[in-house]
């Protein structure tokens, strides 16, 4: 994070996004950033397939379309493959390549960390992940939030949204609105533009913040 | 903020700068609400042709007055209004209230800024401008380009717009409400929506505050001061510019911008402030917080008076959250001893047929006894007055049946004495919603209007009614979870 404040950049990559949320305890996935293939394996066998590698750069915000990221990867050969494409499409651009654990759920959360004109930094937690724009329902709350706040921003979205759905468990609550709390103290705590958290992907009641983006 | 703001709310003199002769402009109507409104202390028309209005003596300067000025209400045309500021301050004038528009709500940042800057340096306190002026019911303050002299009461207004403020006035008027303080805020270029929120929330004669909102300026003492005096009494807000197009029409209303509207919704909750999501809703909400014991819970009995009635109310239940509890079995005993053998258990309690003699409160006795649900919704109020009316129109009807209907009638408006005593003894909010109300005039039932006058208002449907409680509720939860004692209820007119 120095080596980006010195270069006077105001966006992190997701990488150095994720080394703040553990510092401050948001839950991310288990991940590392790889210079080479056999870092990446080694990862890998270590916190258990499947795996995603995405491109790691503070410039590139739309790393798919980019051909950047590679999930669902199984296995040490696919991770190979997948590592090398990855550093030929991105080259001098990359600052190395994350590899973190695939979560797997079928509910995705959006959090982040907003500038409202009139109340300054707010917090916001929605349904939908990546298709929280189409779906727009989103609760706001201005930093910083206590227990009861985030409580009822989470009790704010759909109950059955929450509870068991397609034979998954149902979401830990608390561990939600730890997620919330940690991310106002975040909010507080650094001189933060904006924080998204997108998506918050639920895997057997847990939410895991699969992206991370921090914008000074 | 209560010592600080006295020379608005309690002054000892007020001026009206820009006085007229002419009844049809605003330099004429303010004082003549004055005069009208019984203003105990001293009045000042400024004018510089001299002479008098009304019979009170204007003088030709603020110079000239002998004596010191409290409030000073400006009614002159926007370029004469600095020089008016100026005036005041040389005269030590402690509060101006600016009527005039065409500042920043029009467009013109820099002469309302020229204005505050003063207003700062000389510690004055301004209003507006163009507010509508301020009104201390209880001490018959109404410096108002357009006052409704509604009764006393406990409940306040801060409006960012005059018209909304009067509006809430005459309608609560109309349905007994009594009031205390009203400020039109105008474009806030110093004194703003928060400092008066703050002001109200210190003083001891008002006990609900509602708030007619555009646009905040500093979200943080609003949210600071908002938690402070939720965690005393309730209050209710009705923000305009929600959508694109309100909003366009708030800029150019107040100039004041709005934020994101998910995020004021958002902050609402966050300090406990009510928000109403239309006018109408606005007065709903507070004609029930005006009377009603806050309910406990969303745990609810409904007693229908048979029909689709209790269907569509049981509709209307579940769509604002509050829970139809199952009648326990000793309640449905209880309940059974009541009620004719054909009534079927259940909540909706049905009282088809079983509404005769002092049925109805024998039930609504054991329903509040019960302590199972933690507030009781009841329709097909006035009915017994309207069937009182409809035997004097039947093609039956002759001398003998008199005592009947006049019997009726009597029995109609006991019931609304035997359910206030109720509420009385049992501390729960009783709803009522009846589509009786929407023609009580035109029948002349009585029984409606004791029920609106002794705090049970009539909500046309039942919906209505759902809202309201749910909203209730809400704040009901927030000072428990936030470890705050649930307040009094305001009071209707005449009320502290």
């Amino acid at each position: 994070m120095r080596r980006s404040l010195s270069l006077d950049i105001n966006t992190l990559s997701e990488y150095d996004s994720k080394k703040i949320f553990n510092e401050f305890g948001i839950n991310v996935p288990p991940f590392t950033l790889a210079e080479n293939p056999e870092e990446a394996v080694k990862f890998a066998e270590r916190v258990g397939y499947p795996v995603v590698l995405k491109g790691n750069s503070w410039r590139i915000t739309h790393k798919t379309e980019r051909g950047l990221v590679k999930v669902n990867i199984k296995s040490p050969e696919e991770l190979k493959g997948a590592f090398l494409a990855i550093k030929e499409v991105g080259g001098d651009e990359l600052d190395g390549i994350l590899v973190q654990r695939m979560i797997r759920g079928i509910r995705e959360f959006i959090m982040g960390v907003a500038h409202d004109r009139t109340f300054g930094k707010v917090i916001m937690f929605g349904i939908g992940g990546v298709l929280s724009e189409a779906i727009r329902q989103v609760v706001f709350r201005a930093v910083p939030i206590d227990e009861e706040d985030a409580e009822e921003m989470v009790k704010g979205v759909s109950s059955s949204f929450l509870g068991h759905l397609r034979g998954e468990p149902p979401v830990k609550i608390a561990e939600i609105t730890r997620m919330l709390l940690s991310l106002s103290k975040l909010a507080e705590e650094l001189e933060v533009k904006e924080v998204d958290l997108n998506p918050v992907i639920i895997e057997d009641g847990i939410p895991y913040a699969a992206d991370a983006l921090i914008v000074l | 903020m209560i010592d600080k703001l006295k020379p608005l709310f309690l002054p000892e003199s007020v001026a009206v700068v820009g006085a007229s002769y002419n009844p049809m402009k605003w330099g004429f109507g303010i004082l003549h609400n004055l005069v009208k409104g019984k203003f105990p202390g001293k009045l000042y028309p400024v004018n510089p042709k001299g002479g008098e209005i009304l019979g009170v003596k204007v003088y030709p300067s603020l110079e000239e007055i002998p004596g010191n000025i409290d409030l000073a209400m400006i009614a002159l045309p926007k370029d004469k209004v600095f020089g008016a500021i100026l005036e005041c301050a040389k005269k030590g004038v402690k509060a101006v209230c600016i009527i005039t528009a065409g500042f920043s709500e029009a467009g013109e940042k820099g002469e309302e800024e020229k204005i505050a800057n003063l207003c700062r340096e000389r510690e004055i306190i301004l209003v507006g401008p163009n507010g509508l002026g301020v009104m201390n019911n209880h001490a018959n303050l109404h410096a108002l380009m357009t006052a409704i002299y509604p009764p006393k009461g406990n409940i306040s207004i801060i409006a960012q717009s005059g018209n909304l403020g009067d509006s809430f006035m005459a309608v609560g008027f109309t349905y007994n409400l009594g009031f205390s303080k009203f400020v039109s805020s105008g474009n806030e270029a110093l004194y703003r929506t928060e400092d008066f929120l703050e002001y109200l929330g210190e003083d001891p004669q008002t006990a609900l505050i509602m708030l007619y909102v555009e646009g905040i300026r500093d979200g943080r003492k609003f949210i600071e001061v908002a938690k402070k005096v939720t965690s005393k009494k309730p209050v209710v807000l009705l923000k305009g510019g929600v959508t694109k197009a309100g909003s366009k029409a708030a800029m150019s209303h107040t100039g004041a911008l709005a934020g994101s509207e998910e995020v004021f919704r958002g902050v609402l909750k966050q300090c406990g402030i009510i928000q109403a999501d239309n006018f109408q809703e606005m007065i709903d909400i507070v004609l029930a917080l005006a009377y009603q014991p806050l309910p406990a819970s969303e745990k609810i009995f409904v007693i229908a008076a048979g029909g689709g009635w209790g269907v569509i109310t049981a509709d209307a239940c579940e769509k604002d959250g509050l829970k139809l509890v199952p009648l326990s079995p000793q309640l449905e005993a209880r309940l059974k001893e009541i009620l004719p053998p054909w009534w079927s258990p259940g909540n909706p309690i049905d009282m088809v047929a079983g509404r005769v003699e002092q049925n109805f409160e024998r039930v609504l006795e054991a329903l509040l006894e019960s302590k199972e649900a933690d507030s009781i919704l009841t329709l097909g109020a006035g009915y017994i007055w309207e069937v009182g009316n409809m035997l004097k129109e039947a093609l039956f009807y002759s001398e003998s049946l008199e005592p009947v209907i006049q019997g009726m009638y009597k029995r109609a408006l006991e019931v609304v004495d035997k359910v206030a005593k109720m509420r009385e003894k049992y501390k729960k909010p009783i709803f009522v919603s009846s589509d009786t109300i929407l023609f009580a005039h035109e029948s002349d039932n009585q029984s409606i209007f004791k029920m609106i006058k002794e705090g049970f208002f009539v909500y046309p449907s039942p919906e209505r009614a759902t809202k309201v409680i749910s909203k209730l509720v809400w704040y009901s939860k927030y000072l428990k979870r936030r470890g705050h004692p649930p307040p009094e209820p305001a009071g209707g007119a005449e009320a502290g």
